[in-house]
């Protein structure tokens, strides 16, 4: 009682009891809520359900298995995994129905022989550099993996096509109580299963195991003791690429087409099984994948998901996730060493505000030149720009890795609708907030805050990966459970006014004589949405260089050092999420006031992927690689449409934004700070040759 | 001999002399023969351009609705083919909506700056119609740009003063505000089970993974249950649910003894649920139905035999009937019988009801005044539409959904006509559609 007591007055352990209380309430409502009139628990119905649930578990515990096998073996989660297992998917279709090679054989030419190549290759050209980069760096190369190989397959394969791969012993099976089990159902149980313990033999039992596991402890030291760093990795991608291939196939049976979408984003489903198994234990793993299998299976059989709650059966492995991160203790992976980040040269304020000027000269210039629906582009791609403004001293500084600020976007955006329309902007009968008033902006900002010191409780106990993924669960259960409340977006788009200033509708067009430029319609909101970036873009270099900065960029170079310093990691944190948290509400509602609307779909976390990967592009520490990230953003579709929608220039939209992820192997700060510091260098040199010269001019003259 | 040649050149004169009356009053040309006039946005002496909007390119389906691009290009290569417009060749700009609000407000900004009209417009988040209705034209009034949209799934989209969709949604525009809804079902298909199968009871499929989604299927399934085919099973399931999902929905149907099963998802969860219906032994359906989305050749090449009896309804006619309608064959001819899709036919019918209406506002005041606000007022008054036959007679102009269907049923591997029986003919009994009263908005 008294070891109890003292754990809950750790202010963690603490923390973790009220967020299990919340959840069991939460969870026990929604139950309570949901149960099915009229479904019965009888010997008939729990056999039933335990056999759907198992069948359906193998295929998650199968694609999780792949995950883990990467991370313990190379220490790089991959969120490609689902579109790896896609794609050679679509290439055992290519194999056995295309070229119509025999079953067997096409399965065991992609499971043993291209998906290994596949596996070695992504090693050698992209990972291996990844080994000592940063953990978003290492994030941000396996999701641009997964939007290439989403990408090229769309473009290989003809996703308007209908593509069936068949299945093993077609429909022969057996039943087990009233429930018919096909064969090939059962393979997918027992290759599960076998993998599960047949690749924990050889991970724990063999020397070419063990030689995995310590290359991914210590590369160096596995070298001295005879392993090969090089070959070792290249086996273990091999390994994880055929156990994707295995995933792929399997669930591609149970599909009714092979599909591109399915086949990538199940594997994000099967995260939660991985996190069971804490990442190294793979029998563990199929547990996980079972409790996710089960728990579908008995939310199907014995629930009835209707009204508020209808897209809640969606979250139930999101669920999963966000729970075993939160309560099962986090695997860490000894003696694990990560490259030193060298912080890019923080400019000065006056240096700020000359780059700001001409960003604001040259908006002001194109906002007069472009016609209406290029100065929408421009204005979304700074619009996405602030957003991605957001991130940089949660990202770029403290190393705080969130996937979820699509969500704080979108509640920017409803608040900026509730505050205007709804209850949430009377008082006693008045409205508050006239639609379009500039206060609603402020607003926005203050009601996402509360959203991100909530997201910011599990940053108190989880660091690194385990973050970014409590980030991304955090994220998917508000696009399936909050976003669709009657009481937010409520299934619909909700009508968001223009912005107004002192009565003055900031998109209308207008003209200035002394220039005689043109400012079509919303080109006077562009400006608005430059000059905002503008500021907040001084505030954020502002803050880099103050104490506050200085704290974050500590935190992320050494947390133990900060705290023994007398830092408040806690506090930093809670403060970091919330600024984020304040500023992606603040530019919700700007994108929301720009596209006129906002509904469910625009704050779907793919999008929000996508803002993360391209400021990471474009350098996630630096205001102009924000700026950098936001144009990269709007360059695909705008150049698709000027081209005429050019084959090559199609084909990079739907690939570009993952090459350029993938690009980022090659150089993790991003393309604004790895240029600055060439250009230093060269300035450098420059100095030094000029230093130099009179010298050697010097002694030229004492020799003649 | 001579006599024929006699009488030859004297029919063919008469005949050119109709056709050509019969052109001049189809496009407007006046006798006089002036020239035509640039009398609005999108309208020159001898073009009338105007906007396809589709969401085509995006992340996991490229090439989603490329079909009604498809549909309007054909239909502006056989409009061309006879002359074009209002004596102008017809030229069509495609704006990709790309899945996104973003992307379709772009297209309608750029439409209006350049376009005559949209038509086609097949882009699922429209859902700011501000630029729409607030369209400026030539003369500076905003009175929108005409829309004649293929598919209308946001509610502002589907109520818009200047939208005729030409499959009108069930949702009573005068109710949209109010506490609850209207909406007018098709219901048409369930009184032909109930006839042939007496008592029918079963499984109704939503799709779970948006509301918005969902409450398009909604209106219907009530409609249906209202009828008296009774749920045993209601059920959400996502459009990214493998065949194992299936299972327990095929099992309680089996306990219950369903005799009626539906998806209101995409044709692939009907295939999905069909096999796993026959892996688990359900016999006891006698009514596996679908909407359009199944009308689809994919669903028999996915589904193969599991699919044997799937009924299938569409509010046009089925594409084999080309013998029994000319414009049939004409859409599969300029759009190719391989492009030949349900987005596809659709498309091609928006454009038929714009030409209607153009050629409508053109008897009435002329081709040399072409003006958005003309049309507009065409449009609204066309009330019995069926694009020459290829789709049942609809108000379109009062937006009010189509009573006709055709019913079709796969046998032998191929779609055939059920009822009514006769091929070219569609059941258009007004009792087909019913008044449901819903909240789904808000």
């Amino acid at each position: 009682m008294a070891s109890v007591t003292t754990r809950l007055r750790n202010r963690r352990t603490a923390g973790m009891f009220a967020a299990a209380i919340l959840v069991s309430i939460f969870a026990g409502y929604v139950i309570q809520a949901s149960l099915r009139p009229g479904a019965e628990f009888n010997f008939d119905s729990i056999l039933f359900f335990l056999v759907v649930g198992v069948t359906l578990g193998s295929i998650y515990a199968v694609a999780a298995s792949g995950l883990v096998v990467t991370y313990t073996t190379s220490g790089i989660f991959n969120f490609a995994q689902g579109a790896m297992g896609m794609f050679l998917a679509f290439v055992y279709w290519e194999l056995k129905i295309n070229l119509g090679i025999q079953t067997l054989v096409a399965l065991l030419l992609t499971v043993l022989v291209i998906a290994p190549i596949m596996g070695a290759l992504i090693e050698r050209v992209l990972m291996r550099r990844l080994t000592t980069a940063p953990l978003v760096s290492q994030l941000v190369v396996t999701i641009g993996l997964m939007l290439f190989l989403i990408g090229l397959a769309a473009t290989l394969w003809d996703p308007n096509q209908t593509r069936l791969v068949g299945t093993f012993f077609g429909t022969d099976g057996f039943n087990i109580g009233q429930t018919f089990v096909p064969w090939y159902r059962i393979i997918t149980v027992v290759v599960g299963l076998g993998l599960a313990f047949g690749i924990r033999i050889l991970l724990y039992r063999t020397r070419l195991g063990i030689s995995m596991r310590a290359v991914v402890d210590n590369r160096e030291l596995a070298a001295l003791n005879g392993a090969n760093p090089g070959r070792t990795s290249m086996f273990s991608w091999a390994l994880g690429a055929s156990m994707a291939a295995f995933a792929g196939i399997f669930l591609a049976e149970e599909l009714s087409t092979l599909s591109i979408e399915t086949l990538t984003l199940l594997t994000i489903d099967a995260f939660a099984a991985a996190i069971i198994g804490r990442l190294r234990s793979l029998p563990m793993t199929y547990l996980g994948g079972m409790i996710i299998g089960l728990s579908i299976s008995f939310q199907a059989n014995f629930f009835d998901w209707s009204g508020r709650w209808t897209t809640a059966s969606q979250a139930v492995p999101t669920i999963i996730l966000f729970l075993a991160l939160l309560f099962l203790p986090q695997a860490r992976i000894e003696g694990r060493r990560i490259g030193k980040v060298i912080a890019p040269r923080i400019p000065t304020i006056k240096r700020s505000l000359y780059g700001f000027a001409v960003l604001l000269i040259t908006v002001f210039i194109l906002a007069g030149l472009l016609d209406r629906p290029d100065v929408r582009r421009v204005a979304l791609a700074l619009g996405t720009a602030f957003v991605m403004l957001s991130l940089i001293p949660l990202t770029g500084w403290s190393g705080q890795i969130s996937l979820a600020q699509i969500t704080f976007v979108g509640i920017g955006a409803w608040a900026t609708f509730e505050f205007a329309h709804g209850v949430g902007g009377q008082l006693f009968g008045f409205t508050l907030f006239p639609p379009g008033s500039p206060w609603l902006l402020l607003v926005a900002a203050l009601v996402a805050t509360p959203f991100g010191i909530l997201m910011a409780l599990p940053a108190l106990r989880l660091q690194g990966l385990y973050l970014a993924l409590a980030s991304l669960a955090f994220a998917r259960l508000a696009e399936f459970i909050i976003f669709d409340q009657p009481e937010v977006f409520g299934g619909e788009g909700r009508r968001i006014e223009n912005l107004s200033v002192f009565g003055h509708d900031m998109t209308k067009e207008f003209k200035i004589n002394f220039l005689g430029l043109n400012f079509e319609q919303d080109a006077g909101f562009l400006i608005t949405i430059t000059v905002f970036f503008c500021i907040f873009g001084l505030f954020v270099v502002w803050l880099r260089r103050g104490p506050f900065g200085r704290r974050l960029q500590a935190m992320r170079d050494s947390p133990a050092a900060c705290a023994t310093l007398g830092v408040n990691l806690l506090t930093t944190k809670l403060l970091v999420f919330a600024l984020a948290a304040a500023m992606a509400g603040f530019g919700g509602s700007l994108l929301g006031m720009l596209a006129g609307s906002a509904g469910t779909a625009d704050f779907q976390v793919l999008q929000g992927l996508s803002y993360v990967v391209l400021l990471v592009v474009g350098g996630a520490s630096v205001v102009s690689g924000a700026l950098l990230g936001g144009v990269l953003f709007q360059s695909f579709p705008f150049l698709v449409e000027k081209s005429g929608y050019w084959w090559p220039l199609v084909w990079w939209q739907r690939m570009g934004t993952g090459l350029l992820a993938i690009g980022i192997g090659r150089n993790p700060e991003g393309i604004i700070p790895d240029a600055s510091s060439k250009m230093e260098e060269k300035r450098h040199k420059r100095q030094a040759l000029a230093t130099v010269a009179p010298g050697t001019q010097a002694v030229k003259e004492s020799e003649g | 001999m001579h006599q024929q040649w006699g009488i030859r050149p004297l029919r063919l004169l008469s005949v050119f002399t109709l056709a050509a009356v019969a052109a001049a009053m189809m496009t407007g040309t006046s006798v006089s023969g002036a020239a035509n006039q640039s009398s609005e946005v999108g309208i020159s002496e001898k073009e009338i351009r105007i906007g396809v909007m589709a969401d085509v390119e995006n992340a996991f389906q490229p090439g989603l609705f490329k079909g009604s691009v498809d549909g309007i290009n054909g239909f502006a290569k056989y409009v061309n083919k006879r002359g074009g417009i209002a004596g102008r060749k017809l030229v069509v700009d495609f704006y990709d909506s790309n899945l996104s609000a973003e992307g379709s407000r772009n297209g309608i900004v750029r439409a209006c700056s350049k376009d005559f009209a949209l038509v086609g417009t097949t882009s699922l988040f429209v859902n700011n119609i501000s630029d729409l209705v607030g369209c400026v034209d030539k003369a500076g009034v905003a009175t929108g740009l005409p829309d004649y949209p293929v598919l209308t799934s946001e509610p502002v989209q589907q109520c818009s003063p200047v939208s005729y969709p030409i499959n009108p949604p069930p949702l009573d525009c005068a109710t949209k505000d109010a506490a609850e809804e209207t909406y007018r079902a098709q219901v048409g298909p369930a009184y032909y089970y109930l006839k042939k199968f007496k008592k029918l009871s079963g499984a109704y499929i939503y799709p779970a993974d948006l509301k918005a989604a969902k409450n398009t299927q909604v209106p219907y399934f009530t409609a249906q249950q209202k009828l008296g085919i009774k749920p045993d099973v209601d059920v959400d399931v996502s459009a990214l649910a493998p065949q194992s999902v299936y299972t327990p929905i095929v099992q309680r149907m089996k306990s219950a003894n369903s005799t009626y099963a539906r998806s209101g998802l995409a044709y692939s969860s009907t295939v999905s649920l069909r096999k796993e219906a026959k892996l688990q032994g359900l016999k006891s359906v006698k009514v596996w139905d679908c909407s359009l989305q199944c009308y689809d050749q994919s669903l028999i090449s996915d589904g193969g035999a599991d699919v044997e009896s799937q009924y299938v309804y569409t509010p046009f006619l089925p594409f084999e009937e080309k013998k029994q309608n000319l414009m049939m064959k004409n859409f599969l001819k300029y759009t190719g019988s391989d492009k030949a899709d349900g987005f596809a036919i659709q498309s091609w019918a928006a454009g038929l009801f714009f030409k209607a209406a153009v050629e409508k506002a053109v008897a009435e005041n002329g081709s040399n005044s072409i003006t958005r606000a003309d049309v507009l007022n065409a449009s609204a008054s066309i009330n019995r539409f069926n694009a020459g036959g290829l789709i049942g007679k609809t108000n379109v102009g009062m937006r009010e959904p189509t009573p006709c269907y055709v019913l079709l049923q796969v046998k032998g591997g191929k779609f055939v006509r059920v009822t009514p029986s006769k091929p070219g003919t569609f059941n258009c009994q007004s009792k087909n559609i019913v008044d449901i009263k819903q909240s789904l908005i808000g």
